[in-house]
């Protein structure tokens, strides 16, 4: 049952969430609530107000809310002539306006402190608005008992230790065949990980994809990175309901399971609000130095990308591509040229939405939005801008970074009929990645000699006894040193062209066909081989009579 | 809240679209509910998943980890993703008449 200020005695809320503003003054507050010069400046920064035209949904109309129940109660003016500066005492009715406010009128994305001419902070103003209603358990329900399953189960899903560890088994054999390596290993509550990394609940629970894409391109770059099975969750959804002792009890753990592991640094998946708690909040709440480093999933890609430990081909990514900045990532988080640097590297075509960074729009599914199913409408009348956006790049897939603004743009999609997809930035990244060739090393490097009886000329005498390991030594007697002291995969290729080509034809292929067949140039394969074609073919174990007749024809 | 008419039974859904009380669930329910998430038709292969996570959900009173799905109806995940556009939980769960999980959904 939802819990709404017409189900409470009448006058019971008011006073005691005055007395949470009361707890909230800081200097920074009172400043928000007497300074807003009702220029109007802030109107046309508002999608809530773009797409709908409706007063009551300005931030200067929103803030109000708040600024007349402080009036009356701290305003010298506000007390002596409440009417004449708009002042209210906190009745039912103000109550339930200001909840319209906070709640379902606002998604908190700071937007409009940019155009401030007076630098006020709506989002402070909001938050501490909800605050106020959610410590009298006027909170939308949706929002509640994602906070409560996070408090009781340390993620926002419930998902319990087994099932993390079930499907991190799960996703390390998935990723093994797609990297090709056998060896391959998500590391788990291992003490020393460098990188430990936070995730979305969601990837665990519904969209393992984005969590392998992640995996795949930390190991693409050869970082050392794990898991916590305890506190892995980069979620805080305290941040939407004003809730610092939730937000406190969160990001301490986490951090503090960091430290008990060892950890340098926590890279914080795909996740806008999650980034902009642990990397700009969390010092905050957390209370002490903050002992370990935090980057967002982006910036490692990009910088990895950047230093070419990351190699990407963008020929794998042909459509349109647009990105969609979530706002707690870009305006309040600074994460802006990153994902574009990563996109002009992973896509074909990229096309910016106007605005972008730091003045882009929020997609409407901010401020835990997506939770409150009971504003829908609302949320997706305002996306009006955001589609109207999209719409203007052209472009065939939408990439952002967040998973609510993931949600909301898949139903923008869905309800405008846009007709794009919709994608995290990690996928793109994941699809590009050329991996090297460094697993198939390891596998050659792991063949191991094996002597076979050679003729006077060093081939072969039974070349059923031809083996891998037979190779290695045929080729390493030769006396080449280094060049064939160990098989590369280059000269592998070669070996198995030639062997395969014999089982063909019958005849050993010529240095031409080597070539053309396999697209080496007469150096390159002088490399791989030196000497004469016979380095060749003794390694690829053809025999003495084989060879001759070749060369006597 | 909203009511809203499946084949003759008024059930209660949110605003997202979900049904209220998953006891009130049935085939027709799943039939009406698949047409928002770009499901056209239910075929054999879709009632598989979606039976598999209704008695999940009846038994452990939560939607199934998209792990537990793959592995009790033999599917890969590209196989769900394709079966169910919307994904597994605004797609298959919401079809399966559960309520809407908490969390970025």
């Amino acid at each position: 049952m939802v819990d709404t200020i017409d189900s409470r005695p009448k006058g019971a809320v008011g006073e005691a969430a005055m007395k949470v503003l009361d707890s909230k003054l800081t200097r920074q507050m009172a400043v928000n609530m007497h300074a807003c010069v009702h220029c109007g400046q802030c109107f046309e920064s508002c999608h809530y107000y773009l797409a709908t035209r409706d007063p009551k949904v300005t931030p200067a109309y929103k803030a109000e809310q708040l600024r007349k129940l402080y009036k009356r109660r701290h305003d010298w003016l506000g007390q002596l002539a409440p009417g004449w500066v708009h002042a209210t005492q906190p009745t039912d009715e103000q109550i339930a306006a200001l909840y319209e406010a906070a709640f379902g009128n606002c998604t908190m994305c700071r937007r409009c402190n940019l155009s401030c001419p007076m630098g006020l902070d709506m989002a402070l103003m909001m938050r501490t608005a909800r605050w106020m209603l959610t410590s009298q358990g006027l909170i939308p329900p949706g929002l509640k008992a994602t906070i409560d399953t996070h408090l009781a189960t340390g993620n926002n899903m419930g998902i319990t230790r087994e099932e993390f560890l079930e499907t991190v088994d799960w996703l390390q054999e998935e990723l093994q065949k797609e990297l090709d390596d056998p060896d391959f290993r998500i590391s788990v509550d291992r003490p020393g990980t460098e990188f430990l990394i936070c995730l979305n609940p969601r990837e665990v629970k519904f969209y393992p994809l984005l969590f392998m894409a992640q995996f795949k391109t930390c190991y693409a770059a050869g970082l050392d990175v794990g898991l916590s099975s305890a506190y892995w969750d980069a979620t805080n959804y305290g941040l939407f309901s004003g809730d610092d002792a939730a937000c406190k009890q969160i990001v301490t753990k986490t951090i503090d399971e960091a430290v008990r592991l060892g950890a340098k640094t926590l890279i914080l998946t795909e996740c806008g609000h999650g980034y902009r708690v642990y990397r700009w909040e969390a010092p905050g709440w957390y209370g002490k130095p903050m002992p370990v480093n935090v980057i967002s999933y982006i910036e490692l890609a990009a910088e990895q990308i950047r230093r070419g430990r990351i190699k990407v081909d963008k020929k794998r990514n042909t459509e349109r591509v647009t990105y969609h900045d979530p706002c707690n990532q870009a305006r309040s988080g600074g994460i802006i040229d990153e994902p574009r640097y990563i996109l002009s590297k992973v896509v074909m075509d990229f096309q910016d939405m106007e605005p972008h960074g730091e003045n882009n729009f929020c997609c409407g599914g901010g401020g835990g939005a997506l939770t409150m199913s009971e504003f829908r409408d609302r949320r997706l009348a305002a996306a009006k801008v955001k589609a109207d956006q999209i719409v203007a790049t052209d472009a065939k897939i939408v990439a952002t970074s967040c998973h609510n603004c993931i949600d909301q743009l898949s139903e923008i999609g869905k309800h405008y009929k846009l007709g794009v997809k919709v994608m995290n930035l990690c996928e793109l990244v994941a699809n590009a990645i050329v991996l090297p060739p460094k697993a198939v090393t390891v596998a050659v490097q792991e063949i191991g000699e094996r002597p076979v009886a050679v003729d006077a000329d060093g081939f072969i005498e039974d070349t059923s006894l031809w083996s891998p390991e037979a190779a290695v030594f045929l080729a390493r007697r030769q006396g080449f040193g280094d060049v064939l002291e160990r098989l590369t995969p280059d000269q592998w290729r070669v070996v198995d062209f030639t062997r395969a080509y014999y089982g063909r034809f019958g005849v050993p292929p010529m240095r031409e066909t080597v070539c053309a067949e396999l697209q080496l140039s007469k150096r390159q394969f002088g490399t791989l081989f030196p000497g004469t074609l016979k380095t060749l073919y003794r390694t690829a174990g053809l025999s003495r009579e084989v060879v001759h007749k070749v060369a006597a024809e | 809240m909203a009511l809203r008419d499946f084949g003759g039974q008024e059930l209660e859904i949110d605003e997202d679209g979900f049904i209220q009380d998953p006891g009130q669930w049935n085939q027709t329910v799943a039939t009406v509910l698949a047409q928002d998430e770009e499901v056209p038709e239910l075929t054999d292969e879709h009632w598989k998943v979606v039976n598999m996570i209704r008695e999940y959900y009846l038994k452990f009173g939560i939607a199934p980890m998209v792990r537990k799905v793959c592995k009790d109806t033999g599917k890969d995940l590209k196989q769900i993703y394709a079966l169910f556009p919307s994904g597994p939980a605004k797609g298959a769960c919401k079809i399966a008449g559960l309520p809407k999980p908490t969390g970025c959904v």
